[in-house]
């Protein structure tokens, strides 16, 4: 059985097999922390138009094969809602720089609170390559001044993910 | 002569040092900068060193804002409308009369508590979905005070049906240039980081399609960039300017102009595109490795895609009235020279967008743009503003900044949330009010993904009552909005039971109001804000790299409001404490302690202290504090922490410019496929079958163009542009000096008509002579003008600025009446870009002209309006009901 | 020591920031030199426009910021009686706001119509280079008001004495163009790059070719001799521009393989003189 893949280069005729190689090619190099299947069809095969259902549905078996978590429904700002979409079980060990540059978004969720090595929880809603600016968060409000963070600090390296 | 007092404060043209003697404003000048303020950059780019003069800038409205302040049509105290009866039932209260009736002055305690009672009528009889209200841009300055602050913290603590802003100024990027590289969380625009010196170390070719930097001045920088692009053309670069007018800037620095008919950019585009393809002078291998699909889209360009037709430089030539050699010949030097452009201010705006073409040509300007390498030195999105060097590591909000709101944590401690899920469009308010229902597509602004462009509206939204009140908060959407006969209907129609109009100005909209709350100006309040900066993560970040200098200003009180307007602070806590929530509306904070809390979450309190900001009055940021970093040899600052725009992608590294998404560290672009998609897989997705917005960007004819039915009885393109002598609405009615400006208006009987520009060959036929009375018109609409001959537009095309402040009707309440105040928008049409693209199109009108005498009656027609409630005997003297709770809010309190 | 001001006509971009920053000084508010300027109706700082070509092709405008000279010899202190008009030892003419009431002669006397009659005082009244404000040690600003509002760098003001004042380079760097009304007369506001006329003109290769001819030899020969040459640019386009005015020209172009053309023109006015369509030989 072989299913419609529209790519670039033309239509390709793929058997589920192949689709799913794919699909676990294009994880393996992946640095991001969640994917779902139209990001691994546009971004990883290019791919023109949508996928089949059933093409859909091999991905998404490809996808879960590979480790990854499905975490149900989720939001993203370039394809709307998709169910499932799915968790990178290696994240913390993917890619956090390339060429020299750090990826700032991958090593630190915007606008999550962290915990540093000293016990204080910051909020973090802006996240640079050269600063996180942040609020402390103490007895449930946000007390002083804007605080700035070097996100290539130890500081920052030791902090934390907590839910407040 | 006695030392005068001294405050700054910030309006859309600028930053201004406030001279006050004896409590009057006596003088606005720039900020000129003295010897302990921050040392400027310097850009060192062909053996030649730049750097700005020691002193801030101010567009020529800046100098007005003095005038302006006292100007003859400030709304002096509370007014209700004279025919107004406050029925128990809403009903038979005159709303015929609206735009026509008198007014008669009231006390404050008797208008707020009028506006209380009704609030509390319409949330029982109906829910707090039926009051809705909205503002216009920027017709104040200052984070505590701005509309995405004050007005946000007000509405969403009362709850009230919200009206979302189209994004007016750049439609077609907005919904089309995203869905070819994606930045939509920019709104459609391109990075501009750094820009300036890119392009002054490499640029030989500059494209300003669109644009008249000049006159938008980049939006709210002044005249910061003017001085760059002098020195841009006295290195020799080439200016190319696109526009159906020879505009402020192309007539003094453009090399070539070329005058497209109204609509027919992207024409031109897809045979610029042409001559590369056949020609093969593009970057095929940026293409092979940044483009999806793009050799379907060549095909199409060559004529073997589905409509068979070449995109030759003659085929465009028919449609733009361009020839096709000046095509042949920019195609050639855009080619072959390092070239960087885009489209209006800030490189993604420009009235080409607001044609029902914008989306396509938007799209095939960044593809073409795309095609020479977009992100390599000197070869970039940017059009001569924006893109000045920042220190990006100086935090201060700016309006747009989440982080910089007083409706939202942590500025404020308790956030206010709109509990009403009921949501309105501007852009056709009138048409929901008055026909019941409404439904459209899509978030307004939609920063928040390219899924937000096609969420579904409805109104009434399920379980919801229909709008019933209106709080109309600054501005005049006459002048801005589209097909605006249609806001008179609404405002008289029976539907609004209740009006509220809240302007320091009476202009066109607080004339058809119930109830008129006199605002002061944001000199006569204190507030805090930095120049040209509408956010740092909100949308269009960093537009403050529009400067020269990085200003952060205490936004003093310059003088105690006039007469008796206050600040809109105090009306709205004045509201909340009579609903019963002052309290938490103020958390006991006045305007200054407000505006101190902006500094705090600020890296200011690093530089300086409360006290010694309030002293100064301003800051301005050195473009880098290291000390290494400033040339011995002039002290100025030559090296600072750069992060060009759009380079890391042409470099193939993670992002590293402000603002970005966690995908562009993963080296792609917010599209679906991260890459340029020159066949867009987001349209197939959510929309393939729009018409207007094709899954390959193209040229198509307009509904209303030069081809459309209508050109039949209507045979010219009026453009109407962002204008030179105005923002936004915001001056012209007040500052009558603007009126003795030759190209921008010409007072005749008292009445200041707006100047258009046609053609000789035009006036030859019509028998129009210089200086001669003219009607422009067509179905919708009439409006008298001041016809200025000129070969700086071709015979198909009639220019005349947009967003007029000035709405003068010669039958005052007349939907449809002669217009000779200067909004053309009267003539706009009402229709939408698209149906899945809910944008208006300004730009593609069709209309006639014809010789008309002017308006017998003397004046602008309203004036006695004002003047019969000056002569009114002061309103009757009740206490002010004031609650407790709200003097203790209003006392005066020094921010600690 | 003279104040002057240096206006350079190439920088001007019309934005008007001088006018209004002018109305702002001195409408409504009088000086210790001057009585208030009415609210509308008199331009002190005036921004003489127009618009430059016969052809769409080509427009451009000229726009010349332009305040009182403050003449070495102002016909308006001739014009006056009683010593209503005086120029100071630093070259700033004065209107005194007293003694100059009734004297309408000095507003007809100007050449450059910069004095102003003002009906309600019965007084003329023009620029006083913001004298009032730089004689005051209390003001901050050092420099007319319309300098200082200019973003271009096209107003520059200083000391015509001192040969290294900024203005003086700026003076040195351009061309001086006299305004025509005012003749020989010297004066403190120095005009530079006022434009003349230009001739310009495009050539085409046989039109059903649709090209531009890039290279094109353009010469044009001014009666009085001078002789201005260039190679069509990118666009095709050929200029020569700040041609003496009212002097006819014989412009010849010529390009290898094509017939050569020539035409004849006179710089009364700017003027695109063609569309050039070679053939070929």
């Amino acid at each position: 059985m072989k299913y419609l893949v529209h790519v670039p280069e033309g239509n390709l005729f793929l058997t589920k097999e192949e689709i799913s190689a794919k699909v676990a090619e294009v994880l393996k190099t992946c640095p991001s922390e969640f994917t779902c299947v139209y990001r691994v069809w546009y971004e990883g095969f290019e791919g023109c138009g949508r996928p089949s259902t059933e093409v859909v549905n091999i991905m998404n078996e490809a996808i879960a094969a590979a480790g990854w978590t499905d975490v149900g429904a989720m939001r993203w700002e370039k394809f709307g809602v998709i169910k499932p979409s799915f968790k990178n079980p290696d994240y913390a060990n993917a890619a956090k720089e390339a060429n020299g540059v750090p990826m700032i978004l991958h090593r630190f969720h915007q606008g999550k609170h962290y915990q540093g090595p000293d016990g204080r929880i910051f909020w973090i809603p802006v996240m640079e390559i050269f600063d996180m600016r942040a609020f402390e968060w103490k007895d449930g409000k946000y007390i002083g001044t804007m605080v700035e963070i070097d996100p290539m600090s130890e500081y920052a390296q030791q902090m934390v993910e907590v839910q407040v | 002569m006695a030392k005068e007092k001294i405050t700054h404060s910030i309006c859309v043209g600028g930053p201004m040092t406030i001279h006050v003697k004896d409590g009057v404003i006596r003088r606005i000048r720039p900020i000129v900068l003295t010897d302990d303020d921050a040392q400027g950059w310097v850009i060192k780019a062909r053996g030649k060193e730049y750097t700005p003069q020691r002193k801030t800038t101010l567009s020529l409205l800046g100098y007005c804002e003095k005038d302006k302040t006292y100007a003859y049509d400030r709304i002096k105290y509370p007014m209700i409308r004279e025919d107004f009866i406050e029925t128990p039932d809403g009903q038979n209260r005159n709303t015929e009369n609206r735009g026509k009736s008198g007014y008669r002055r009231a006390s404050w305690d008797e208008a707020l508590s009028l506006v209380a009672r009704e609030i509390k009528r319409l949330h029982a009889t109906y829910g707090k979905e039926t009051l809705t209200a909205i503002t216009s841009s920027h017709h104040s300055w200052g984070l505590v005070g701005y509309k995405i602050s004050l007005f946000n913290r007000f509405f969403n603590m009362m709850g009230y049906t919200r009206v979302m802003d189209n994004p007016d100024s750049w439609e077609g990027f907005h919904w089309g240039a995203p869905h070819t590289y994606g930045y939509y969380w920019r709104l459609g625009g391109p990075e501009p980081f750094d820009m300036l010196e890119d392009a002054m170390k490499n640029v030989e070719t500059m494209i300003m399609w669109s644009h008249d930097p000049d006159t938008t001045r980049g939006g709210y920088s002044a005249q910061e960039s003017a001085l760059w692009r002098w020195w841009m053309k006295e290195m020799g670069i080439q200016f190319i300017y696109v526009d159906p007018f020879n505009n402020f800037s192309s007539v003094k620095h453009a090399d070539k102009w070329i005058g497209p008919r109204m609509g027919t950019d992207a024409a031109i585009l897809e045979a610029i595109a042409y001559v590369w393809i056949t020609e093969g002078t593009y970057d095929k291998e940026y293409i092979a490795k940044h483009g999806h699909r793009f050799d379907e889209w060549a095909q199409h360009i060559l004529g073997l895609g589905v409509d068979g037709t070449a995109k030759t430089p003659k085929w465009a030539e028919e449609l733009s009235g361009v020839k096709a050699a000046d095509i042949k010949a920019i195609a050639r030097r855009w080619a072959s020279t390092v070239t960087t452009g885009g489209s209006g201010m800030r490189g993604g705006f420009g009235g080409a967008c607001r044609t029902v073409g914008g989306t396509d040509y938007a799209r095939l300007l960044v593809s073409l743009l795309a095609m020479q390498g977009m992100g390599k030195p000197g070869q970039n999105m940017w059009t001569g503003t924006c893109g000045g060097p920042m220190n990006y590591n100086f935090w201060f909000g700016g309006y747009s900044d989440p982080l910089a709101s007083i409706a939202k944590a942590p500025v404020c401690d308790v956030p206010a949330a709109n509990t009403v899920s009921q949501v309105l469009y501007r852009t056709n308010l009138p048409d929901a009010i008055l026909d019941g229902h409404y439904e459209w597509y899509g978030e307004g602004f939609c920063g928040g993904g390219l899924d937000f462009e096609f969420t579904r509206h409805v109104y009434p939204a399920p379980g919801c009552n229909k709008v019933h009140a209106f709080w109309r908060y600054g501005g005049s959407f006459y002048g801005t909005m589209l097909d605006t006969n249609k806001w008179t209907k609404m405002y008289q129609s029976s539907e609004l039971e209740f009006v509220i109009n809240q302007d320091i100005y009476f202009t066109p909209e607080t004339r058809h109001a119930d109830v008129i709350l006199p605002a002061c100006s944001n000199l006569e309040r204190v507030d805090i804000g930095e120049v040209g900066n509408s956010g740092n993560g909100g949308y269009c970040s960093h537009s403050q790299t529009g400067n020269s200098w990085q200003v952060i200003v205490y936004q003093d009180k310059a003088i105690e409001p006039l007469w008796d307007s206050r600040s809109d602070f105090w009306i709205f806590s004045q509201v909340a404490a009579r609903l019963g929530w002052g309290e938490a509306f103020t958390e006991g904070r006045s305007e200054e302690e407000w505006a101190k809390r902006f500094w705090q979450f600020s890296d200011l309190p690093k530089v300086m202290s409360w006290e010694q900001f309030k002293e100064k009055g301003y800051y301005i940021v050195p473009v880098s504090f290291k000390e290494e970093n400033v040339d011995p040899k002039t002290g100025l600052i030559e090296n600072w922490d750069r992060y060009p725009g759009f380079q890391w992608f042409a470099e193939e590294k993670p992002c590293n410019t402000p603002n970005h998404k966690d995908f562009q560290e993963e080296g792609l672009l917010g599209t679906l496929t991260g890459k340029f998609e020159f066949v867009s897989e987001s349209m197939l997705y959510w929309a393939p079958d729009d018409e207007i917005r094709t899954p390959i960007a193209r040229y198509k004819d307009s509904w209303e163009g030069h081809k459309s039915l209508s050109a039949d009885k209507f045979p010219y393109g009026m453009i109407s542009p962002h204008p030179r002598f105005d923002y936004h609405t915001h001056y012209q009615q007040h500052s009558k000096w603007l009126w003795e400006i030759p190209e921008n208006r010409k007072v005749i009987n008292g009445n200041p008509y707006l100047i258009c520009r046609i053609n000789p060959k035009v006036a030859e036929e019509k028998g129009i002579c210089e200086g001669d009375v003219v009607k422009l018109f067509n179905d919708r609409g009439q409006a008298l003008c001041v016809a200025h001959i000129t070969r700086r537009v071709n015979p198909e095309t009639i220019h005349v600025y947009t967003s007029s402040g000035i709405y003068n009707p010669v039958e005052l309440g007349k939907a449809g009446a002669v217009e000779k105040g200067g909004s053309i928008n009267v003539l706009t049409p009402g229709r939408l870009m698209g149906d899945y693209i809910p944008a208006m199109v300004p730009n593609s009108c069709n209309i006639d002209v014809v010789k008309a005498e002017a308006d017998p009656n003397p004046g602008q027609g309203w004036e006695y309006m004002l003047e019969a409630v000056d002569k009114q005997q002061e309103a009757t003297q009740r206490p002010m009901n004031t609650s407790i709770e709200a003097d203790i809010i209003f006392g005066e309190k020094e921010a600690k | 020591m003279r104040y002057g001001i240096a206006v350079n006509s190439a920088r001007c971009m019309a934005c008007y920031a001088c006018f209004m920053a002018c109305k702002d000084e001195h409408c409504g508010w009088g000086s210790a030199l001057s009585a208030p300027q009415p609210h509308m109706g008199q331009f002190w700082m005036n921004i003489v426009e127009w618009e430059r070509g016969d052809n769409e092709r080509r427009i451009k405008t000229a726009t010349v910021p332009t305040p009182c000279s403050h003449c070495d010899d102002p016909a308006c202190m001739k014009a006056a009686k009683n010593g209503a008009v005086y120029k100071r030892p630093d070259g700033v003419v004065i209107i005194d706001p007293e003694k100059a009431v009734g004297q309408k002669e000095i507003v007809d006397a100007c050449p450059i119509h910069a004095v102003y009659w003002n009906e309600e005082l019965q007084l003329p009244q023009k620029c006083t280079m913001c004298a009032e404000l730089l004689d005051d040690p209390d003001y901050p600003g050092k420099e007319p008001r319309c300098v200082e509002a200019c973003p271009n760098q096209a107003l520059v003001f200083g000391d015509l004495d001192d040969p290294n004042s900024e203005i003086n380079k700026v003076i040195a760097a351009n061309k001086v163009t006299q305004l025509e009304a005012l003749g020989n007369m010297g004066s403190s506001v120095v005009h530079l790059n006022v434009p003349t006329a230009f001739l310009a003109g495009t050539v085409f290769l046989p039109a059903e070719e649709e090209e531009v001819c890039i290279g094109a030899h353009v010469k044009a020969t001014c009666e009085c001799g001078t002789v201005y040459e260039m190679d069509t640019n990118w666009a095709g386009d050929w200029e020569f521009e700040d041609l003496p005015k009212n002097k006819k020209f014989t412009i010849e172009i010529t390009a290898d393989g094509f017939k050569p053309v020539s035409y004849e023109a006179f710089t009364d006015a700017d003027h695109y003189v063609a569309e050039t369509y070679l053939e070929r030989v």
